[in-house]
């Protein structure tokens, strides 16, 4: 665990509730005159290690306020090829996705995009780390304790879901994403690096969990760069305003100004049913 | 030791200093010297002015410590010594050798304030060769305050080309530059961190204030480390004559101070001491209660100063001053954090002969926070500190009537503690290397007469900053990432960067009433406060400049037009000016700041320019007072990875400000005071566009600071009521209100999903403090 992510998620609240605690703090909604920027190509790709196809999805960013529905972009060319010959020209399955048919993710290659829209070309490419094996899931009871909103310490003692994986003595990156019950809501980005686990067992609070749940629990070993637009992604989805830096676009590694990203990474996984008697078995 | 060395240095450099400066026309000259103090109270009085009513342009002002040195040739004169709020008092004397003069000066009652408004005034505005704003705690007694705790810093804030880096933030901008560009000391000691509570409070009590000096331009040599603005804080010495207790009972703080002689008339001491109380309105929180752990948290802060002086003999005097001030808040004993300042000052005033007086000072200023989290037995706490050892020198050369000369140097050891970590929790986790550092710096200004018209201050300071061992450098490629280290043994000396800072300031004297200054200088500053967070944190980081951060370096030109009008009871003026920075720091995207070894890596550097023009009316005298400053200015920035490498605003920019402070005296029981604030809202960055990304919608930028947060105004009133007067006691009550017309200015503006229909999209404004009542009592025995 890492604990710089622990140290600023304290911090974070905390300046947000001493703000709270102390001043009397009004929100309203307001309107704001923004300028409506020209649109710009909006591309989101991930291969894994998964059988494929993979699919890559190109649409068009628009107005802040005043488009209710963001286009899909159709008719592109879109080529993904990997660094040992493979080429995969990806078909249009319906408007904005686009899938492959021959590629296979496998770890160690690098994967570079190209893509051919309205007289523009656009690529980007990522390497395929190795792949890093969730060992097992497991049931811990834990003593949680949170800071409310009201300023009081929210102490309960509840049952964490942990995953256990041996981190590998390179460099890594690692995104965890959980899937309670199949839900497929808006992605989160838990991430997390090895500067303070290389090479050690690690131990991973990643969700919490109650009867009947069914949870899958993904690890995903991601290259520098990935990593590195989830986590300015993150940041501007998350950061209060109120002590966050200037906004910016994420950083990403496509070029020409498309929006978005193209990544490769390596994917675990393990499901866990939580049932009535589990539970019962940590007293 | 080390002291006589450079004494002795010193000395030898006078020496040398001496014949070429020496005067031609000094037939055979007399000098008058000595202190001015307070008749009263005995503190001595900075910035009087003593001039011979016979050669009016032969005068001199009063050093900070009330010391001047006035040499005249032999002959009859009727010396005249000002000060503002203060009896005018004239000395007439045959003048044939030399002469100790100590004068004590009466404070004026109010009564006598309105008599004496025909009679002579000062022009202090425009005769005298500087560029400052000064205020004293007295002036601002009655201006109207959030939660009625006076404080200094804000009142700064409403100076022309001063504004506040946000609402209620005691952090503020001096024409264009950031918030760690002003040099903000107290008694000499530099204050790293001045404010409680996210910045709504600054650390100064005003109770053991005496005034306030800014200066935003034409810096005197002997003032240097940051690029705007100098701002002087003294605290009062305290009453050598009569013991006294005063305080206050506000609706968030208590204040009492404590003053008094030490050996009557020898010395004097004072202590103030200030707390506040916002935890006990914790137990009223919807939540709270006796038992809930809300009521077990503590929130508050206070502040300590202490100040002591002592003659030891008509030429040596020993003043010690202390600073101690903290902000705790715990959470239910789980969660602590405490933050706070800390400066001790140790002077030695010493008056070598009539015309060398000589000033050593000993200073340390500390700065740090204290992060704990507890959680069953598994603990971690954090500790991050900056830490300065400081020596100085200033030697004021009192050559003739036409040349006063000011040498020194100044020594500070820095100590840095980015992070000190002790965890039972995570045992791989490192501390972060301390960093050490030595900045030193000598300077030589000269204050001449140059004709009957044209005043200069000239002065050259050389800066020179070394990096000391032990420390690991590491260089960084352009995607930040390592690609070289060197690391030094302890004592080692390494990227030491230095220069010259010339300083000049002119003023031609039109007419009594009547002057244009014009002035130069260049700023260094080796240390550099990282924070890319729009409020001020406790968890801002200082970091001394090395390989990877160069100093940042400033040029700043002035012009100014000074009239003053109705026998000087009206004080205006017009001021331009254009400043050049170089090496200004900001961060990369997504720059993580917080327990960073390699924090440097997440730094991009560029330049900066502004310009700006200030207006100030200003009445000083009379049942009404106060000031209409207006600022029109332009602070633009370019760095060659932010906004494509197109100059764009910087966050401090505010084309349009305007402050409005008037206090109306009706009777010697009522006085009534209103301010009005305006200002643009800063430049800030707003989508221009949206698009989706992992079912995420994503705000898409076009360009950094394009947009502009909505204006900012606001009126507060208050009135205080004054009982009546006692032998041995007195007392006042102050109401106010903070935002009268209740105007929700914008803190922050949030763009997000409408949470009931996450398709639309919203902006949400933050805004605080609407309509804000305070009451505070005082009292002095």
């Amino acid at each position: 665990m890492k604990i710089k992510i622990i140290y600023i998620r304290i911090i974070s609240p905390f300046l947000t509730i001493l703000f709270y605690l102390i001043f009397s703090g009004c929100q309203k909604v307001i309107n704001v005159d923004l300028n409506e920027a020209a649109p710009h190509i909006v591309i989101e790709g991930l291969i894994t290690d998964r059988p494929g196809p993979y699919a890559l999805l190109i649409t068009k960013s628009g107005s802040y306020f005043n488009q209710p529905s963001l286009p899909p972009v159709s008719g592109a060319v879109v080529i993904i090829s990997d660094n040992v010959g493979t080429i995969d020209t990806l078909q249009e399955m319906k408007p904005g996705t686009y899938f492959t048919s021959k590629l296979r993710g496998t770890p160690g290659r690098t994967y570079t995009l190209k893509v051919i829209s309205e007289n523009k070309e656009y690529s980007g490419s990522s390497t395929m780390l190795s792949h890093v094996k969730i060992d097992s899931l497991g049931l811990i009871k834990t003593l949680s304790q949170h800071i409310g909103f009201g300023g009081d310490i929210r102490s309960n003692i509840n049952v964490t879901i942990h995953c256990f994986f041996r981190d590998p003595v390179e460099k890594n990156f690692y995104r965890i994403k959980v899937i309670k019950n199949d839900s497929i809501s808006a992605e989160d980005y838990r991430l997390f690096d090895d500067q303070y686990t290389n090479g050690q067992e690690t131990d991973l609070r990643v969700a919490t969990a109650a009867a009947g749940d069914n949870d899958i629990i993904e690890l995903y070993s991601l290259d520098n760069q990935t990593y590195e637009y989830y986590r300015t992604l993150a940041d501007l989805l998350y950061t209060n305003p109120i002590f966050g830096a200037t906004p910016a676009n994420p950083n990403t590694n496509l070029n020409n100004e498309a929006l978005g990203y193209f990544g490769a990474a390596a994917v675990s996984s393990q499901t866990i049913r939580i049932t009535k008697s589990m539970l019962n078995k940590l007293k | 030791m080390i002291l006589k060395v450079c004494f002795f240095i010193l000395n030898s450099l006078l020496i040398i200093v001496q014949p070429v400066f020496s005067g031609t026309d000094i037939s055979k000259p007399a000098t008058i010297s000595g202190f001015v103090r307070d008749l009263k109270t005995g503190e001595s009085i900075n910035g009087a002015v003593i001039y011979p009513k016979e050669k009016p342009n032969l005068g001199i002002t009063s050093n900070s410590y009330g010391y001047f040195s006035l040499s005249l040739p032999a002959g009859n004169y009727t010396i005249i010594i000002q000060y503002l709020g203060y009896k005018t008092k004239a000395i007439t004397m045959d003048l044939k050798e030399n002469l100790t003069l100590n004068v004590d000066l009466e404070e004026e009652s109010i009564a006598l304030k309105e008599i004496t408004v025909t009679g002579e005034r000062n022009n202090s505005n425009t005769g005298s060769n500087t560029l400052i704003s000064k205020i004293s705690v007295k002036e601002i007694q009655t201006i109207p305050v959030i939660l009625g705790e006076k404080d200094i810093l804000k009142t700064i804030q409403l100076m022309p080309g001063v504004s506040p880096a946000g609402e209620g933030n005691a952090g503020f901008y001096v024409r264009g530059g950031g918030v760690d560009q002003n040099l903000i000391l107290l008694d000499e000691a530099p204050v790293y961190n001045p404010s409680h509570l996210l910045g709504f409070f600054s650390t100064f009590n005003s109770d053991a204030i005496k005034d306030i000096t800014l200066y935003k331009g034409g810096f005197p040599a002997e003032y240097g480390g940051r690029l705007s603005s100098v701002v002087d804080i003294k605290m009062n010495e305290g009453n050598n004559k009569e013991f006294h207790l005063s305080g206050g009972i506000g609706l968030i703080a208590s204040r009492l101070a404590v003053e008094g002689p030490i050996l009557k008339g020898k010395g004097s001491f004072m202590i103030a001491a200030r707390r506040t109380y916002a935890d006990i309105f914790l137990r009223f929180l919807p939540r709270g209660g006796p038992d809930s752990i809300a009521s077990k948290s503590t929130l508050y802060f206070y502040d300590l100063n202490m100040k002591a002086n002592y003659q030891f003999s008509s030429k040596d005097r020993l003043y010690f001053s202390c600073y101690l001030g903290r902000d705790n808040f715990n959470l239910g004993g789980t969660v602590g954090l405490n933050w706070g300042n800390i400066t001790a000052t140790t002077r030695w005033n010493h008056v070598f002969s009539e015309k060398i007086f000589s000033n050593t000072s000993l200073i340390f200023s500390q700065y740090n926070y204290k992060f704990d989290v507890a959680v069953g037995t598994r603990t971690m706490n954090v500790i991050s500190e900056i830490k300065d050892w400081n020596l100085k020198e200033d030697l004021h050369y009192y050559l003739n009537s036409n040349n006063t000369i000011k040498i020194g140097f100044n020594s500070i050891y820095h100590t840095f503690v980015p992070s000190k970590v002790d965890s039972t929790v995570f045992f791989h986790v490192r501390s972060m290397d301390n960093r050490y550092a030595l900045e030193n710096a000598v300077y030589i200004s000269d204050e001449q007469t140059i004709t009957k018209q044209l005043k200069a201050t000239y002065g050259l300071r050389y800066s020179i900053f070394s990096s000391i061992g032990p420390g690991t450098v590491y260089t960084y490629d352009e995607v930040a990432d390592v690609v070289d280290s060197a690391t030094y043994p302890k004592g080692k000396i390494f990227n030491t960067y230095g220069g010259f800072e010339p300083r000049i300031l002119l003023n031609y004297i039109i007419s009594d009433s009547v002057s244009v200054k014009a002035s130069y200088a260049r700023t260094r500053q080796y240390i550099h406060l990282l924070s890319n967070t729009t409020s001020s944190t406790p968890f801002d980081l200082w970091v001394p400049s090395n390989i990877n951060i160069l100093p940042e370096i400033a040029d700043q030109y002035t012009l100014g037009y000074f009239r003053n009008f109705s026998n000087n009871m009206f004080e205006t003026s017009v001021e331009l000016y254009y400043k050049n920075l170089k090496n200004q720091i900001d961060y990369r995207n997504g720059a993580n700041l917080i327990l960073n070894n390699k924090v440097e890596s997440q730094l991009v550097f560029g330049k900066g320019w502004g310009y700006g023009a200030e207006f100030l009316i200003r009445k000083k005298y009379g049942k009404m007072t106060g000031w209409i400053s207006y600022t029109w200015s332009k602070t633009k920035r370019q760095f060659k990875e932010i906004n494509n490498g197109d100059p764009f605003l910087a966050k401090q920019d505010r084309p349009n400000n305007i402050a409005i402070v008037g206090m109306y005296e009706l009777n010697p029981h009522l006085t009534f005071s209103a301010t009005w604030i305006y200002y643009s809202g800063n430049a800030v960055t707003f989508p221009s566009g949206r698009y989706v990304v992992d079912r995420n919608v994503i705000p898409y930028y076009t360009g950094r600071n394009g947009y502009r947060m909505p204006d900012y105004h606001r009126l507060d009133i208050g009135v205080t009521w004054q009982r009546k007067k006692f032998k041995k006691f007195e007392s006042n009550w102050n109401f106010s209100i903070y935002n009268v017309y209740a105007r929700e200015n914008a803190y922050a503006i949030n763009f997000q999903p409408d949470p009931k229909d996450p398709t639309k999209m919203q902006a949400v404004q933050l805004s605080l403090f609407r309509f804000v009542p305070a009451v505070t009592y005082n009292f002095r025995f």
